[in-house]
């Protein structure tokens, strides 16, 4: 549907004076409950330029809209601070589907299907049971790249002082490795000239340890989390 | 326990020495604490050995020699509780150690609509005492996950201000013609207890082990781009912006073209603010008006550091006195800045040194030898009844001194005030209040300008904001005190007055 907008000679000053303004609008939903999607930033990139429009930041109704010439562009859409292609099918599928605007192209009534991001959540504690605080907690997962297999460290975070971590915000329906080095507190506080006779069990630093909480990669077992779940598992 | 003694090596005697580390707060014992021992005197060794507490808090260190030695505990979210010097002996069985445990403020960050918000900065101030005025310095810091949840761990016991401001935030330098995509929205800065500045900000308490809890409701709306470019900028060395709003300067998202100087701030609500950019010790800040729309065209210019002249005349002729660098001027005056706002060092302004000072707000103070203050102008400001300045970009303003050579000393007593108490002297004409430490009770002040003063005794030195005029009206019971040019007083104190 074409719309002569009476706002092109508003909105077309700089790049569009004398072009047609077409209406591409929608709603951007939660993929997994299919309900509305609020606060959701919308960016429109033209097709070849890395630039994106001003965010259209959507209300309770999930709803946005452009008024963009004819051409071929890419949408974008995310919840304070990730993003997700329009058209993509899931989370690991990330490639999505470029909008077409121009004469007879229905544009007006898109759906916009979000993938909630996932969280792994979980503790480390010692061998006698006290939280270990400062470990590095590794996430490691498996994912084709320019067509080809890498497994990588996709984030990382550091435990607090309850020995707690949390990486939120990762992509669901995809396998992760959990994996965790640290040292003893009491390691790092006596390492400092002159000091001797440190308690023997503090010589030596953790890990890596792969959750479940084994030393063998081999042993690891991947845990496999879906769009929105979240897993909360302990290292020891 | 029992006292077990080792076999004697040449004169050394080898003893065991033992003991229990326990909660101060709870009276429970720490285990896994880690409890070291240092040598104090003569031992042959000058190692120091550390022990790991057992589940019941006990430690124990065998093949020790006699003798006396500095004994410290610790663990994580712990600090030593001021309960002894921290010298022990050896032999011995029954050493306490008292660890006191540290605070922990969560909380909960939610938008208008209860949908928690991520990368939020989260600070936790806390104001403190330095150099006799009240500071409020972020003592910690953290950003919120994606529950909204944040966690702020081992704060020492005192009052604390919880602020959140921005989301997550740095400058990102690119080249090209296409800044990074940044996030839309925005929040403004916000206290615990709702308000929106620190005065009416809900402070909270800790105690040694609090847990307390802060959550906060932000109003979270459409924020929009100033577009600028910033002049001077050094390529490759970081540029730090910030929006300061009254006294509060947030870091911003920012991304800079370091080779053109074209700067994107990401998400601003509508407001009046001040944007300020530092590199090094230049500043550029310019007043913001936001609009409910994008601004371009800021332009802003990196200033360097502000040379300031220093002009001391004195009101008599002060005498030479020889060194052994030669014939030196006898008395002197130095302006120190002490910096009003976020966390600086003092810049003093030495005879004979680059005098420059970064753009900014100070406090000026003025350090004199042998010589006291009449008069000090920062430009036509008159420093003797307002300290507080502001160092323009760019600007050429002196600092003129009008001293006099001379100066008086005061020595006296505190009575009944226990061990290390302090000395407050507070002039009856315009100048600065003295502060200092007095061991045990006797002192001995010394380039004091003449004239009257009031001399309050204090049992500690924490918490005095001896430079804040409103604290020191509070003050009563004073002991009157005059100082004469090159005499001696002399004052007795009957007591503290806290």
């Amino acid at each position: 549907m074409i719309a002569h907008a009476l706002l092109c000679a508003v909105l077309a000053v700089a790049t569009c004076c004398g072009a047609d303004l077409y209406l591409v609008a929608g709603t951007v939903t939660n993929a997994l409950t299919r309900s509305p999607l609020p606060h959701a930033q919308v960016y429109i990139y033209k097709s070849g330029t890395a630039r994106p429009s001003n965010p259209y930041i959507t209300g309770p109704d999930g709803r946005f809209s452009f008024n963009l010439p004819a051409g071929s562009y890419a949408l974008h859409a995310g919840v304070r601070g990730t993003t997700g292609n329009y058209g993509s099918r899931n989370d690991e599928s990330p490639v999505g589907s470029a909008v077409i605007v121009g004469p007879g192209k229905d544009t007006t009534n898109l759906v916009f299907r979000f993938f909630p991001p996932a969280s792994i959540s979980g503790k480390v504690l010692d061998d006698s049971g006290e939280p270990v605080d400062d470990a590095l907690v590794q996430l490691i997962r498996t994912s084709i790249v320019a067509g080809v297999r890498q497994t990588a460290v996709f984030r990382y975070t550091r435990t607090n002082d309850l020995g707690g971590y949390r990486l939120g915000w990762i992509p669901g329906g995809t396998g992760y490795y959990v994996t965790v080095t640290g040292e003893p507190w009491f390691t790092k506080r006596a390492q400092m000239p002159g000091v001797t006779g440190v308690a023997p069990e503090s010589a030596q630093a953790y890990g890596p340890v792969y959750y479940p909480g084994t030393s063998d990669a081999s042993q690891a077992a991947a845990i496999k989390i879906g769009p929105g779940e979240g897993c909360m598992p302990t290292s020891r | 326990m029992c006292l077990l003694a080792l076999p004697v090596l040449g004169q050394e005697k080898l003893v065991s020495m033992s003991g229990v580390v326990v909660n101060s707060a709870t009276g429970e014992p720490v285990k896994r604490a880690l409890v070291s021992i240092t040598p104090l005197f003569r031992q042959p060794s000058l190692s120091v050995r550390t022990a790991l507490t057992d589940a019941s808090g006990v430690f124990r260190f065998e093949g020790v020699s006699e003798g006396q030695y500095l004994c410290q505990a610790q663990k994580p979210q712990f600090v030593a509780a001021k309960e002894s010097d921290g010298r022990c002996s050896a032999p011995s069985t029954d050493f306490r150690f008292g660890l006191a445990p540290l605070g922990v403020i969560t909380g909960r960050i939610v938008d208008q609509d209860g949908l928690p918000l991520r990368l939020v900065n989260v600070y936790a101030l806390r104001a403190e005492i330095q150099d006799g005025l009240k500071q409020i310095r972020t003592d910690r810091s953290v950003t919120t996950d994606d529950r909204g949840m944040y966690r702020l761990w081992n704060l020492s016991p005192g009052k604390y201000f919880i602020k959140a401001s921005g989301f997550a935030a740095s400058t990102v330098s690119y080249i090209g013609d296409n800044a990074p995509v940044t996030s839309g929205e925005s929040f403004p800065t916000t206290y615990y207890g709702g308000g929106k500045v620190r005065d009416s900000a809900t402070p909270i308490e800790i105690k040694p082990g609090s847990d307390a809890v802060a959550d906060l409701t932000l109003t979270v709306d459409r924020g929009y781009r100033i577009q600028g470019t910033l002049a001077n900028v050094a390529p490759r060395e970081t540029v730090k912006f910030e929006l300061v709003s009254g006294n509060d300067a947030s870091l911003i998202r920012v991304t800079l073209n370091s080779e053109t100087g074209r700067f994107e701030v990401a998400a601003v609500t509508p407001g009046s603010y001040t944007l300020r950019a530092t590199q090094g010790n230049s500043v550029a800040e310019t007043p913001i008006t936001m609009p409910v729309s994008d601004l371009s065209g800021v332009a802003m210019r990196l200033e360097p550091p502000v040379e300031i002249p220093v002009n001391v005349r004195f009101t008599n002729e002060v005498k030479q006195v020889e060194t052994i660098e030669g014939p030196q001027m006898a008395a002197g005056c130095v302006p120190m800045f002490h910096p009003t706002e976020g966390v600086g060092n003092v810049r003093v302004l030495q005879p004979g040194a680059n005098p420059a000072v970064a753009p900014g707000r100070y406090r000026l103070t003025l350090q004199c030898f042998n010589a006291y203050v009449r008069s000090a102008l920062y430009g036509s400001q008159d420093l003797m009844a307002n300290p507080e300045v502001t160092v323009a970009p760019g600007g050429a303003v002196s600092i003129d001194i009008l001293a006099t050579n001379g100066s008086g000393t005061l020595t006296g007593r505190i009575e009944n005030a226990g061990d290390n108490p302090w000395i407050l002297l507070v002039p009856q004409f315009l100048g600065d209040a003295v502060f200092q430490t007095v061991e045990p009770q006797d002192f001995d002040m010394v380039n004091l300008a003449p004239g009257n003063y009031l001399a309050y005794a204090f049992s500690s030195g924490k918490d005095i904001e001896f430079r804040n005029r409103d604290f020191i009206r509070t003050l009563t019971g004073g002991v009157t005190v005059q100082i004469e040019d090159g005499k001696e007083s002399k004052v007795t104190i009957p007591g503290v007055v806290r």
